[in-house]
């Protein structure tokens, strides 16, 4: 059952979420739309997007700013950072609206294991993909 | 909008061209850090294939107090959030380069733009090391991204050696310290390429301590 008092919880989490990450002038606006419980998917800001399959009604049904991420999405594959900066949606709130897209099942939001996961050493991370971008940046011709 | 190789499309005034990344394309992130205007707005535009994405604003009176800058350099705008740039190096591999806010009071965001990165290049200007410090210490202390540290040659000269300084900023003796131009690609390249060498050096050394 969904409570005044979990949607109070919810708003409070979610707009902390945004003042932590990018907040202060840019995010105010955003924190008083109407934001859904996000099962806490984490939306790093180089992961990849591309959305599931473009659908007028589920564009339609959506806030102006979740419709551009997720039509935006649908353009090819793109980082969360890209989206943000297409979209002009701050970065903070693009993490949270992709998110919720994610959790809708609209778009697929995937980050490789080049890096270490957060706490873990950095031996967990995928020494070939090291390897792969070491060699791509030294054949890298500008 | 088109989204073949060397397609370009104008997405709010931004010329971009988009990879011809696919489901099967990975991403990673290195982070570019260091004290504010030491040159990282500069060293993300020399390599990115899209001109870097950034946020910079006009400074109020009150950042210009908050935030001194050396007079000589006239900069008259500073960045407030980040700036982002990208290089496809493969159609499935983009590595994407990530801008710390050198200003204190954006410290806050520093754990989400770092999180998950390949690695850290610690900018430092031989000028003024102290604006550095708190990145550096970051590093150090909140973070277990590998970083090794780059002075930035402003003038294309270098003043102080490397050893001066690791001694300057007490740099523990496994953290490299290397030297590049910011303005030139093949020198941001190379510092990044070192960034990535320093990475695999890491990751080998937790292996085989076996800290898995």
């Amino acid at each position: 059952m969904n409570t005044s008092n979990d949607r109070a919880v919810t708003d409070r989490a979610v707009t902390d979420h945004i003042a932590d990450g990018y907040g202060h002038e840019w995010a105010r606006p955003y924190s008083l739309l109407p934001v859904h419980a996000s099962t806490g998917q984490d939306v790093q800001v180089h992961a990849l997007v591309q959305g599931t399959g473009f659908d007028t009604r589920v564009a339609a049904a959506l806030l102006p700013e979740s419709a551009s991420l997720y039509a935006c999405a649908h353009d090819g594959v793109a980082s969360v950072a890209e989206l943000s900066a297409y979209c002009g949606v701050p970065l903070g709130v693009a993490r949270v609206l992709l998110a919720e897209l994610a959790d809708a099942g609209h778009v697929r939001v995937w980050t490789s294991a080049a890096a270490p996961a957060h706490g873990m050493p950095a031996a967990s991370a995928d020494r070939s993909l090291l390897e792969e971008v070491l060699k791509g940046l030294k054949e890298h011709v500008f | 909008m088109s989204s073949d190789l060397h397609g370009s499309s104008q997405v709010n005034g931004l010329s971009v061209q988009r990879p011809a990344l696919t489901t099967r394309s990975r991403s990673v992130k290195i982070v570019i850090a260091g004290g504010f205007q030491v040159g990282k707005t500069t060293t993300v535009a020399s390599v990115s294939e899209i001109r870097p994405i950034n946020t910079d604003a006009w400074m109020t009176e009150r950042s210009r107090d908050a935030d001194p800058a050396p007079a000589s350099d006239g900069k008259a705008t500073t960045t407030v959030a980040m700036d982002f740039g990208r290089i496809t190096l493969t159609e499935q591999l983009v590595l994407l380069l990530f801008g710390t806010p050198g200003q204190a009071r954006f410290w806050s965001m520093w754990d989400d733009l770092t999180r998950g990165a390949v690695g850290a290049l610690v900018m430092v200007d031989t000028r003024q090391l102290q604006i550095s410090f708190p990145a550096i210490n970051y590093f150090e202390a909140d973070s277990d991204v590998p970083y090794l540290v780059g002075i930035n040659r402003f003038d294309g000269t270098q003043t102080h050696t490397e050893d001066q300084v690791r001694e300057a900023l007490q740099l523990p003796d496994h953290i490299p310290v290397i030297s590049f131009d910011a303005r030139d690609p093949r020198s941001v390249t190379s510092a990044l390429i070192a960034t990535v060498t320093h990475a695999l050096n890491r990751h080998d050394l937790e292996t085989r301590r076996g800290t898995r």
